[in-house]
């Protein structure tokens, strides 16, 4: 916005120009100095008082001068010759008109074969511009199709060259006999920086899809090729896109090198680089490595969420007790927080899931519900059960689904009270589906529901026994 | 033995042949469900099927489904998958697949879990 | 006081020239902010790994909703690519809207379907279901299709929004192909919001005349081979990549385009879902959502990608695309008359203060104006004395502008996604920009006064648009 703002700006200081360049204004000290200039001038070279030729003569003068003055050459010479009828002798409006024929037949002011009626500056910035865009757009062509050479003939080698890395690394990798040393063709590799790119790149490939042996053979070959400096070089990379690069291939051979680096990273003003380097801590696992959660102020987006997670599961890494951060003051936290405990199973948080259900804020019960659900700790039912009256419709409905996964007798009735009361469909039919799930007793009261003609039930449980609704 | 391998990731697709070759199997490579149907219909004596589970065109599961379905099919299917797809895995199982191992895999597991299942339909 | 009164009296002389030096500007200021933004997401997208998002645990649950009207000649194929997108939980509601021809009898033999007794929530309203069908087939699971009387798009859309279970949906073109990782692409801005929430995300649309298409994938592009397609990549390209790019960072995004979208559900619904009273329903929504979110006070975000994410057929014949660009702006008329109470009002943010001013001035008011340009001009050369020097100066102005920013916009291509790969394919870009201003810019305008015009008389439908179909290779299997 601030950017359209200030040429805006530009935008109209150029109109104003251009507007005062036509202004037929009050005559200024300019147009004076002209007046007394051509007064003066007759009188230096006549020998009579200059007579008096009236107001008339006195204006077309002074269109003229004006014209004259902003390069509108023709209409100049027009009022010239007009101001001639009414004073022939005037040597000012010869040495004038002289002047103008010099100008005509100088080749090189071609503006003046075209009368434009417009100012001589607009005309020459639109020229000039119309210059410049044909200029420009061979510029641009050229630029094009050089690009165009280039990136064909750099892919065709890339190409090539990772068709034959991918053979050689699998060939090495498979091999069945038990030489530990670099074959020496793939040493040859590593010695060329656009080479060695590519091998990188198929290397971290395949190391995101091999675990096992296979992948420390892979390992034990970038060390040996000295890899691991390309990585940390571009952690040391002032741009941050490469620095970030950096980070991953550092994890995905679980290289634990440039730590001082890392944190200082840490303390980055950028935002992606600072999440970055948090998750290289994690992975490299050091002592607390969660523990920046703690301190997180900023939100913690669901994309790094997912990232960490990856990152736990990917590298092995030892699971903490994700209920410590169940009471932080940041809310992504948190959701982080309950997400984990539900993936993780840490069925022995829900002292603590407890205190969620009566948090303040929706979106935290509504997650809390649903952990508890999944992670089916049926203590929760009765709270569960107390809540409902209570809450927004979005926790109604994960109150019912939560049910859904962990079916208690008791709860029947509570169910079938929803589906009595409750007007909204979804809420019906969820809670339909809770009944469903429990068993004899459960189909057995929502046949009896089927059979009753009351309200909507019949659609209702229909729609629920109908095992191919997902 | 011979092995059907269809997996869209070229990589993957090449380690997984150089290993089963090492292991004394014979392998055909596609990289689609679709080619992965067309070699199941032309060629005879595949034992054992591996396959990606998310590959363009026609999915894992939908291949899973050809075979048991249409072919009639007892061979052993494995099933390769990102870690995390759980219900897709207990879905592929529904249909019939015998095995999973989940990316990143490790090659000797795999090979182990692949003479195991072709040791016990031979029987 | 003088000054004040030459001042009006030079710019109501100059207001055609004036107002075209202002859209000039604007178009180089947008299409620089753009490039800044382009570069910001490819630096950004360079070292992601989609792959990761496929984890099923945290990742929000999408409903793909396909309307379908008389597709038959590839729907089934269409289907298939669809339910075989790179994404975990998701799933694909196939909405056949009353089709005439025999678009439900092929769904329902090639999918195996059968009536389920689904209890149907009119949320939305819309126009009477006749059943929603699942496959007996499991591998199918995903698939849900409902068949329903005819009510246009918009009701299709929002028959599908009431059976989405769904965090997000997103609204397709059936008969656009998408690329295999379009809904990783698009759920990833909903993934990182922070203070704003996201409610809606759009792509690039791509034109796929002419491209190898197989099984309902696209295995070539090409550059289309007549010169209309032709004429819109360019168009599309200087509208996605120069135009709509900076508009998205500047969260001052009007319209997601029907062919592709990806929105908050709840959100949708509050707002009362697609709007079946106009025919440009994509921006008619996205319009009353940025409105509803204001009105609630709640910082908010329209995000848009610039990958190509979908691939679609656009028209190749005058007759259709003048239907098209008719209807084109007979929508924005209905979306800005719907929503007036945007222009310049503080209330709306950016929505009030630039965009809806913007669109109202340079994409209804433009061409009009051009219009009457034009037919003063012709008065003037018939009975008057134009001056022929300044005439021809400007048009020249203006036509240089016009090619050099057709050739930015292919630069922008080569630099970012270069999906044309040919060098062959990029001269026949840049004569396409120079003859597109002598030959297609003319009728755009006709067509745009057209519209007005039809919707002043009260035109309201979406006229036929006939579709080619797809050209489909088979292709041999390799031996």
């Amino acid at each position: 916005m601030m950017v359209l703002g200030r040429y805006k700006c530009l935008f109209w200081v150029i109109i104003f120009a251009i507007r005062f360049s036509e202004i037929q204004a009050q005559p200024n000290l300019d147009t004076v100095r002209i007046d007394s200039l051509h007064q003066t001038f007759d009188k230096e070279n006549t020998a009579q008082p200059e007579p008096m030729f009236g107001a008339e003569y006195e204006r077309i003068l002074d269109k003229a001068d004006r014209a004259f003055k902003i390069g509108l050459y023709k209409q100049a010479g027009k009022y010239y010759k007009e101001a001639a009828k009414i004073n022939p002798n005037s040597i000012y409006i010869q040495y004038r008109l002289k002047e103008i024929e010099n100008r005509k037949s100088n080749l090189r002011n071609f503006f003046f074969y075209f009368d434009f009626e417009k100012p001589d500056i607009l005309i020459k910035s639109i020229t000039y511009l119309v210059i410049y865009f044909i200029a420009s757009m061979l510029l641009i062509l050229l630029v094009i199709l050089i690009h165009r050479n280039q990136m064909d003939s750099v892919e065709k080698r890339k190409q090539v060259l990772r068709e034959k890395y991918q053979s050689l690394l699998v060939d090495f990798l498979f091999s069945t006999d038990n030489a530990s040393k670099v074959p020496s063709d793939i040493k040859k590799i590593a010695s060329s920086l656009f080479n060695r790119r590519i091998l990188i790149d198929q290397m971290i490939d395949l190391s995101i899809n091999l675990s096992g042996e296979t992948k420390d053979k892979l390992r034990n070959l970038f060390f040996a090729l000295k890899l691991e400096r390309d990585s940390i070089r571009k952690v040391y990379n002032r741009k941050w896109h490469v620095k970030v690069k950096g980070f991953h291939e550092l994890a995905f051979m679980d290289i634990v090198e440039a730590n001082d680096q890392i944190i200082r990273c840490l303390q980055s003003k950028n935002d992606i680089i600072r999440m970055e380097a948090q998750l290289a801590m994690v992975r490299l696992g050091h002592g607390d490595s969660f523990g920046f959660l703690d301190h997180l102020s900023k939100p913690f987006t669901l994309w790094e969420q997912l990232t960490v997670y990856e990152t736990i599961m990917f590298h092995n890494l030892p699971i903490p007790h994700f209920d410590r951060w169940l009471y932080s003051k940041n809310k992504t936290v948190v959701q982080f927080a309950l997400r984990m405990i539900e993936i993780f199973k840490q069925r022995e948080a829900y002292p603590n899931l407890f205190w969620m259900l009566v948090n303040d804020d929706n979106e935290i019960r509504n997650l809390t519900i649903r952990t508890i659900g999944n992670l089916k700790i049926k203590d929760a039912l009765p709270h569960l059960k107390r809540l409902y009256k209570n809450e927004t419709y979005q926790n109604c409905l994960a109150i019912v689904q939560a049910i859904a996964k962990m079916p208690d007798e008791k709860i029947l009735h509570f169910l079938t009270l929803v589906i009595d009361k409750e007007e909204d469909v979804q809420l019906q039919i969820e809670a339909a589906m809770a009944i469903n799930n429990m068993g004899e007793i459960g189909r057995t009261a929502l046949q009896k529901l089927l059979n009753s003609d009351y309200k909507n039930y019949q659609i209702i449980i229909k729609h629920v026994l109908d095992k191919r609704i997902a | 033995m011979k092995i059907l391998i269809c997996e869209d990731d070229l990589m993957t697709l090449k380690a997984l042949e150089h290993k089963l070759k090492n292991d004394g199997y014979e392998t055909i490579t596609v990289h689609d469900g679709k080619q992965a149907i067309e070699m199941l219909n032309t060629q005879k004596g595949i034992d054992l099927l591996l396959t990606d589970l998310h590959m363009p065109l026609i999915s894992g599961l939908e291949l899973i489904s050809h075979v048991r379905n249409e072919m009639k099919s007892h061979m052993p299917i494995v099933m390769l998958t990102r870690v995390g797809l759980e219900d897709t895995v207990l879905h592929a199982f529904e249909l019939g697949a015998d095995d999973y191992i989940t990316k990143p895999f490790s090659p000797e597991e795999l090979s182990l879990r692949i003479k195991r299942l072709l040791l016990k339909s031979r029987n | 006081m003088d000054f004040v009164f030459e001042l009006i009296q030079f710019l109501v002389n100059h207001f055609i020239f004036i107002l075209t030096g202002i859209l000039f500007t604007v178009y180089v200021m947008l299409a620089i902010v753009s490039a800044i933004a382009l570069r910001w997401y490819i630096r950004k997208n360079s070292y992601v790994d989609y792959n990761s998002i496929i984890l099923a645990p945290l990742t929000p649950s999408i409903s793909v909703i396909a309307p379908a009207y008389n597709e038959e000649k590839s729907i089934v194929d269409n289907i298939r690519a669809l339910l075989s997108l790179y994404y975990n939980n998701f799933e694909v509601i196939v909405v056949n809207d009353g089709s005439k021809d025999g678009t439900f009898a092929k769904i329902l033999e090639a999918y195996d379907l059968e009536k389920v007794n689904y209890y149907f929530d009119y949320r939305i309203p819309c126009q009477r279901i006749r059943g929603v069908y699942k496959s007996k087939n499991r591998s199918f699971k995903r698939l849900t299709v409902i068949d329903k009387a005819n009510g246009g798009k918009s009701d299709a859309l929002n028959a599908g929004i009431n059976i989405s279970k769904n965090d997000l949906i997103c609204s397709i073109d059936v008969d656009s192909i998408m690329e295999s990782d379009a809904l990783l692409k698009l759920v990833k801005p909903f993934m990182e919001q922070t203070d704003s929430k996201i409610i809606g995300t759009g792509g690039v649309i791509r034109i796929a005349n002419s491209c190898d298409i197989e099984s309902g994938q696209i295995s070539r592009i090409k550059l289309p081979d007549r010169f209309l397609p032709r004429v819109q990549v360019l168009e599309y390209t200087r509208a996605f990549l120069m135009a709509r790019m900076a508009w998205g960072k500047m969260n001052g995004l009007l319209i997601i385009s029907g062919a592709l979208g990806m929105f908050d559900k709840e959100i949708v619904i509050k707002c009362g879902g697609y709007s079946i009273e106009t025919v440009g329903e994509d921006m008619e929504l996205v319009v009353r959502m940025r409105k509803y979110m204001s009105e609630k006070k709640e910082k908010y975000k329209v995000v848009y990608i610039p990958d190509p994410l979908v691939w679609t057929e656009v028209p190749s014949t005058l007759k259709i695309l003048g239907r098209q660009r008719n209807r084109w702006t007979r929508g924005t008329i209905e979306t800005l008359v719907k929503h007036k109470s945007l222009l310049f009002n503080p209330k709306y943010g950016v929505l009030g203060m630039l965009s809806y001013p913007f669109w109202m001035i340079f994409e209804w008011l433009a061409p009009i104006i051009e219009f009457i340009g034009l037919v003063y001009f012709g008065l003037l050369a018939i009975f008057g004395q134009p001056n022929w020097s300044f005439f021809f100066l400007l048009l020249a102005f203006v036509y240089t502008f016009a090619i050099s920013m057709s050739t930015w916009a292919i630069l922008f291509e080569e630099m970012t996604f270069h999906k044309y790969k040919q060098k062959r394919e990029i001269f026949k870009l840049v004569l396409t920009g120079i003859l597109e201003p002598i030959f297609f810019h003319p009728l755009t305008v006709y067509w745009s006064v057209r519209g007005n015009i039809d919707y002043m008389r009260g035109v309201r439908s979406w006229g036929k648009m006939d579709r080619e179909g797809f050209k489909n290779h088979s292709k041999k299997p390799k031996k």
